[in-house]
């Protein structure tokens, strides 16, 4: 029979050991210098690149798959995975040579006939491939080294629908993986990009492993975004699910993770002083605030009603709410398109600076015809942003006699709200705020918020078909001289009719050990970056 | 014994039948549609029906519900609508930790509290009494959450004794796994601590009082002999109730501490199922959770004649 004496000798010894090992792991932890520990935003659900458009998919995605193109850092598609094009037939035939000595994970080389598949996959899963589906009547593999696309029309943002940085990846894999059912998910991860996915080591909502690849072939070029030569540091990357942002907080600060991709604004001060820890903004292209109306209840049915509320709106007001009052981690005014974009516009920005006339609004909507309907704005507290972003909506609206209800619900709840089309009794809804990321408002081929086909659009089905039309000839346009044009069209036909109130564009820091060098100003990518 | 042990274990059933049930219909009449989060963004309608028609939500109640039921008496408990794994496999994955931290949540919780209330008995009314009653109301009072975070901002951030967050599975060394899960363990078991403490100490209190432990005081026993033959043996009855009722406490209260310590146990599993309406994981882990706290309450009653002969089954 086990002693008192000898049973707390046992428990003393198990407390040493344990807290011995504490401060061991300590002293060993520089040991894993070729290992890169990285929390992403959220879970990596899905693993299918197809399979979701989550951004967290996307950036699994870009790590597993290269590109035919990718983007540069002024959203230009450059050659990456083609050496380069030809194209003939006015424009309607596009031939892309692939460059030599390319391999997938599992040791096959990449041939014509796996990209033609993979990009059959791929065609018609987002907005981008959607836009361009009518225009291809083939993708081909005439040989292993070729892919041909063959058109009916000239679509000349082909290699940017190809390099984009929008999720749906247009990545890559093996045709006996491309071509399997596609209403059914990809299992198997198995691509030619930088990184191989180490499946087995998957633990699904906590772990995700990614080992260097050795075959990969870097192209010559400096990285730039998606553009350039991928050449990769680090033997291993893991992706760790943190779900409190407190706990990740503290992993960063204590040297268990290396890179925390998106720390919480309130959080951030922990940092301050702290030079093992730096705090930047990595990806410039950040975020645009959406408010949306939904089109097919009263009174947003109205576009009257939704110029009168356009008006009222203050960007500012919306994002020092949402991010705080420093300056630099925000911008405004700002239209449809992103700033920087040869889209954008300052047609009509003048109104989201000046102060509103909340009265005169008032009466302007009884005299548009509003009747104190009830306006159900769905919200929810698991994203901060969106939690803010509806708050400040919801108290703007009251000061314009608006009879506001605001619903705050876990997100998952709410997504599955956006896609009601019932009425309110139903579980419909009237607004909802949201936020797209500001590399898929450079354009109009991958922005969901833009398309304005009604019942075919994104969540709040706006029926404009002025921009459904101006948006065609922006795809079928040859001459990059008009496309401003185009795009200050867009723009003054959305702050007229207002499929969705911009509501300025904020960025999002990143976080991550000060010994990390290299890291691109993009998207959370894992090329380029190294322990100094 | 063995005729009590399998008439209880034939009688989980028709329960677990009945949690099957409840837990099927929760989620069947819960508001929303998987359809719609399954098929993404860009789907068109047709796709979401599609997606309706493959997962089979276009099916009535009774047939969802009875395909449902015989794939789980097939030992099936479906794939996850969100991480196409299956429910399964999670479980395997995740059962581990979980398993690690209740163990030994269980084995702090109790190396304390027995001694605390044998302690807090013998000595009621006094300092020591009143600082242990003391600490059991702390112990109940303060939210695991908050005492986890203080733990962490002590032991993991400033002294760095342990680590802030993950799981180091035992392969790995008793050392590591230990150390891992320290901080997760005590900040669960503290609530538990106080409540085993709590009624070990009342029902002590009432045993301390019975004529029996006069008639051994008169004739001269030792207080330890007292206090551990005499005493505490009577006491174990309630105190391995209470134990077995606290598992409860244990399931929920892994929840939050696998979310504060980054653990991938079963309860940071729940915890995301629900956040994502993935129900089939939902299903597979109250049902398990189900199963194991009737377990656990079937050894709780076989535990029973040990320390009390005279139940008999």
């Amino acid at each position: 029979m086990i002693r008192r004496r000898q049973f707390l000798g046992g428990a003393a010894a198990l407390a040493g050991a344990s807290m011995s090992y504490g401060l061991t792991r300590r002293a060993s932890a520089q040991d894993s210098s070729k290992v890169l520990k990285f929390v992403p935003q959220a879970d990596l659900a899905v693993v299918d690149p197809f399979g979701s458009p989550a951004y967290v998919t996307r950036n699994h995605a870009m790590m597993v798959y290269d590109t035919l193109y990718g983007v540069d850092s002024n959203f230009k598609a450059q050659p990456q995975m083609v050496e380069g094009h030809t194209t003939e037939s006015d424009d309607k035939i596009w031939k892309m040579t692939l460059r030599p000595g390319q391999k997938f994970h599992d040791g096959e080389p990449v041939l014509g006939k796996d990209v033609a598949a993979s990009l059959k996959r791929w065609l018609g899963q987002d907005s981008f491939s959607q836009a361009l589906a009518p225009f291809v009547d083939e993708i081909s593999a005439p040989d292993d080294k070729t892919v041909q696309f063959r058109l009916n029309k000239p679509f000349p943002m082909l290699p940017d629908a190809l390099g984009k940085v929008n999720p749906r990846s247009t990545g890559i894999m093996p045709e006996r993986i491309a071509a399997a059912d596609p209403t059914k998910p990809i299992t198997e991860i198995i691509g030619s990009g930088p990184f191989r996915y180490v499946a087995a080591e998957r633990v699904a909502g906590s772990l995700n492993v990614y080992e260097k690849f050795a075959d990969y072939i870097p192209r010559s070029e400096a990285a730039d975004n998606l553009a350039g030569g991928k050449v990769v540091h680090f033997d291993r990357v893991e992706w760790h699910t943190i779900p409190d942002p407190a706990t990740a907080a503290a992993a960063l600060q204590a040297g268990e993770i290396d890179w925390w991709e998106q720390p919480t604004p309130d959080l951030l001060q922990a940092f301050t002083g702290n030079s093992d820890i730096r705090v930047a903004v990595t990806d410039k292209t950040g975020n645009l605030g959406i408010l949306r109306f939904n089109f097919l209840q009263k009174p947003f049915d109205n576009p009257q009603i939704r110029k009168i509320l356009l008006n009222v709106v203050r960007q500012s007001d919306f994002l020092i709410a949402a991010v705080g009052e420093d300056p630099s981690m925000w911008q405004a005014p700002v239209g449809i398109f992103h700033p920087n974009a040869e889209l954008a516009s300052t047609e009509g920005l003048e109104t989201f600076t000046k102060t509103p006339d909340l009265e005169k609004a008032k009466a302007d909507l009884i005299a548009a015809g509003y009747k104190g309907e009830r306006v159900v704005i769905i919200s929810t507290g698991d994203y901060p942003v969106i939690g803010a972003f509806s708050e400040v909506a919801a108290d703007l609206f009251r000061k314009v006699g608006l009879n506001v209800d605001l619903q705050v619900q876990d997100w998952a709840t709410v997504a599955q709200r956006m896609k009601n089309k019932g009425d309110l009794d139903s579980g419909g809804y009237s607004v909802y705020c949201n936020f797209i990321a500001g590399a898929a408002i450079y354009n109009t081929a991958g922005y969901s918020y833009l398309r304005s086909n009604a019942d075919k659009a994104f969540d709040g089905w706006p029926d404009i078909p002025e921009i459904e039309v101006l948006r065609a000839e922006w795809l079928s346009s040859t001459n990059a001289a008009e496309r401003p044009e185009i795009g200050r069209k867009i723009q003054q036909i959305a702050l007229e009719k207002v499929p969705f109130v911009p509501l300025g564009l904020f960025y999002y820091p990143t976080a991550y050990r000060s010994d990390l060098t290299g890291m691109l100003d993009a998207m959370p990518l894992f090329w380029n970056v190294r322990r100094a | 014994m063995l005729k009590f042990a399998v008439r209880r274990v034939l009688s989980t059933i028709p329960v677990m039948a009945l949690v099957a049930f409840l837990v099927f219909s929760l989620l069947y009449f819960a508001p929303g549609d998987p359809a719609l989060l399954f098929a993404g963004d860009s789907a068109t309608p047709q796709q979401i029906e599609e997606v309706r028609r493959n997962l089979g939500l276009d099916q009535s109640f009774w047939v969802r519900f009875g395909s449902w039921l015989w794939a789980v008496l097939h030992g099936e408990l479906g794939v996850s609508m969100i991480s196409n794994v299956p429910v399964a496999t999670l479980i395997r994955q995740r059962i581990e930790p979980t398993l690690s931290l209740m163990a030994l949540t269980l084995v702090w919780a109790v190396t304390a509290a027995v001694p605390l209330a044998l302690i807090s008995a013998w000595k009621q009314g006094t300092a020591i009494d009143r600082g242990i009653m003391g600490f059991g109301v702390f112990g109940f009072s303060v939210p695991i959450f908050v005492l986890a975070y203080c733990l962490s901002y002590v032991f993991a951030v400033e002294l760095r004794w342990f680590p802030i967050q993950g799981y180091v599975p035992i392969s790995r060394g008793v050392g590591p796994w230990l150390n891992s899960l320290a901080l997760p363990a005590f900040a669960l078991g503290t609530s538990y601590v106080a409540l085993i403490s709590r009624i070990g100490r009342a029902a002590l209190i009432e045993i301390l009082q019975q004529d029996y432990i006069r008639t051994a005081r008169a004739k001269g026993a030792a207080p330890k002999e007292i206090l551990f033959d005499h005493a505490l043996k009577n006491a174990a009855v309630p105190i391995v109730t209470v134990i077995g009722i606290g598992v409860g406490l244990l399931i929920g209260g892994a929840v939050v501490t696998e979310s504060v310590f980054a653990l991938p146990g079963i309860g940071r599993l729940t915890a995301d199922a629900i956040l994502r309406r993935d129900y089939p994981v939902i299903q597979g882990v109250v049902l398990l959770f189900s199963f194991t706290y009737m377990l656990v309450n079937l050894a709780v009653d076989l535990i029973y004649p040990l320390f009390d002969p005279r139940i008999r089954y």
